[in-house]
């Protein structure tokens, strides 16, 4: 075996994740190698050194006693978001407001079960991602009039993007992504300080799909199939906002 | 002589049953009060969630608190991770669940740091940005090792989030690169070549700061 095969197999052996055989091979190459020996004795030093001398956090006995109260109260069965880290006060407000919404527009809120379709995780790793490294918008614009002709540049469809700032979803921006093998456009929206993703892309389908809500990891989606368009929305919003957004999104589409 | 090495770990796409309605078929009991009923379900579906989830408590706090690098934040985040997860627990496939409530409390730190913290993210990107003065030079062997322990703790925060957390998972929690890649949900290949990538910033993040104490 040559150091180009075993290099790419070095920190999988070290951590343990080769099976037997293949274990095997790599040992026979480290006996020989110096080059590649080095190298594993410097990824060992490593860890070692991370396991002295990093310290494994251990949950405080205070937060465990929330936690279990928490479970315990019936007051948190199936509630969301009124803890103090995501706006409880936005929460309850919206809460009234959504009483209101809930009886105009008589949404169906289950949420179906969740169900981790490839594309519903690749939508989540984007969504995740664009979170993460701060590349939530490659043309940041509030105005739709900026944002659809910087896509038409860049894909072979038109992504839907509406000005629904009255209804508190305020456009931050677009982007390009890659899901299910194919460029889409990533249209962001704000609501408070929840993010948004809504990905558009041209379905292989052409029946329409109606709007059906799940959950994945701990996020919200909405997805439904028009005139040949599929959609995804995805945020931490609950559903019911969530919902109401791709009501508007579905809706204004027909002006 | 030529051997490849068919790397024998996949990713397996966890698929979940429907636990709750399969539960409740096969009690077959005769229908009750029924919101009776679906409190006696839920204070089960409860108690089998504390069973399956609070043993994984430290992990959580562990891995929260090295991406928030902050107590208070830490708590927070498992806090609500915790109440999330109870609400998508009918989506958990069984198992050990580590690597499942993980991925919720990744999620959720993300989530509060895009929206508490979007420019000091923005600057975890550029390692270069600053380095702190880890450790002071300091002859005695034992407080130049206790310096060493000290600055690799801090290496590690310095790290870009998206390698900090595969490293933590990694070392410290002695995850495998399944559970890895379950709670991070990426592929099995994107945590190799993170860990990698991790591995080798760190070791430079490391030589600079002993390079400084030395
Ligand atoms: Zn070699």
């Amino acid at each position: 075996m040559t150091c180009d095969l075993a290099r790419p197999f070095l920190e999988a052996y070290i951590d343990r994740e080769l099976d037997a055989p293949d274990s095997l091979h790599i040992e026979e190459h480290l006996k020989a190698c110096n080059s590649c020996s080095g190298l594993q004795e410097r990824i060992e030093a490593l860890g070692s050194a991370i396991r002295a001398g990093a310290p494994r956090y251990r949950a405080p006995d205070a937060l465990r006693k929330r936690i279990q109260s928490d479970l315990r109260s019936p007051m948190h069965a199936a509630t969301l978001g009124r803890k103090h880290l995501f706006d409880w006060r936005w929460a309850a407000i919206a809460a009234s407001v959504l009483v209101s919404a809930i009886a105009v527009w008589q949404m169906p809120l289950r949420p179906h079960r969740e169900q981790e379709s490839l594309i519903a995780r690749e939508i989540v790793s984007s969504h995740v991602r664009s979170l993460m490294t701060n590349h939530l918008v490659d043309q940041p614009s509030s105005d739709q009039h900026a944002v659809k002709p910087w896509f038409s540049g860049k894909l072979d469809f038109s992504p839907t993007v509406k000005n629904l700032d009255t209804e508190g979803f305020t456009l931050a921006g677009g982007r390009l992504d890659y899901l299910d093998n194919r460029p889409v456009g990533a249209v962001i929206y704000r609501r408070r300080k929840h993010i948004l993703n809504l990905f558009v892309w041209p379905s292989s389908q052409s029946s329409d799909e109606s709007r059906h809500s799940s959950t994945t990891k701990g996020f919200n989606t909405v997805a439904w199939r028009t005139d040949g368009m599929q959609f995804w929305a995805i945020s931490d919003l609950n559903e019911h906002e969530l919902d109401l957004f791709s009501r508007l999104i579905s809706q204004t589409d027909k002006e | 002589m030529h051997r490849s090495i068919a790397f024998p770990i996949q990713h397996q796409p966890v698929c979940p049953p429907a636990r709750g309605a399969r539960e409740a078929e096969e009690t077959g009991a005769e229908p009750e009060d029924p919101t009776l009923t679906s409190a006696i379900a839920d204070r089960e579906e409860r108690a089998s969630f504390e069973t399956a989830m609070l043993p994984h408590l430290d992990a959580a706090y562990n891995l929260a608190r090295w991406m928030t690098r902050n107590e208070a934040d830490a708590q927070d985040v498992v806090q609500e991770a915790y109440l999330r997860a109870l609400r998508f627990y009918q989506g958990f496939a069984g198992g050990n669940g580590r690597g499942w409530l993980l991925a919720i409390v990744r999620n959720t730190c993300y989530t509060w740091m895009q929206r508490n913290r979007p420019l000091e993210q923005a600057l975890l990107f550029d390692e270069n940005a600053h380095f702190p003065d880890c450790v002071r030079a300091n002859p005695e062997t034992e407080l130049l090792r206790r310096a060493r322990e000290e600055s690799i703790e801090l290496c590690i925060r310095e790290l870009p989030v998206e390698f900090r957390e595969i490293i933590v998972m990694r070392e410290l929690e002695g995850m495998s690169y399944r559970e890895i890649a379950e709670a991070a949900e990426v592929p099995m290949g994107t945590v190799m070549s993170r860990l990698a990538r991790g591995r080798k910033r760190l070791e430079r993040l490391v030589h600079r700061a002993l390079g400084k104490a030395e």
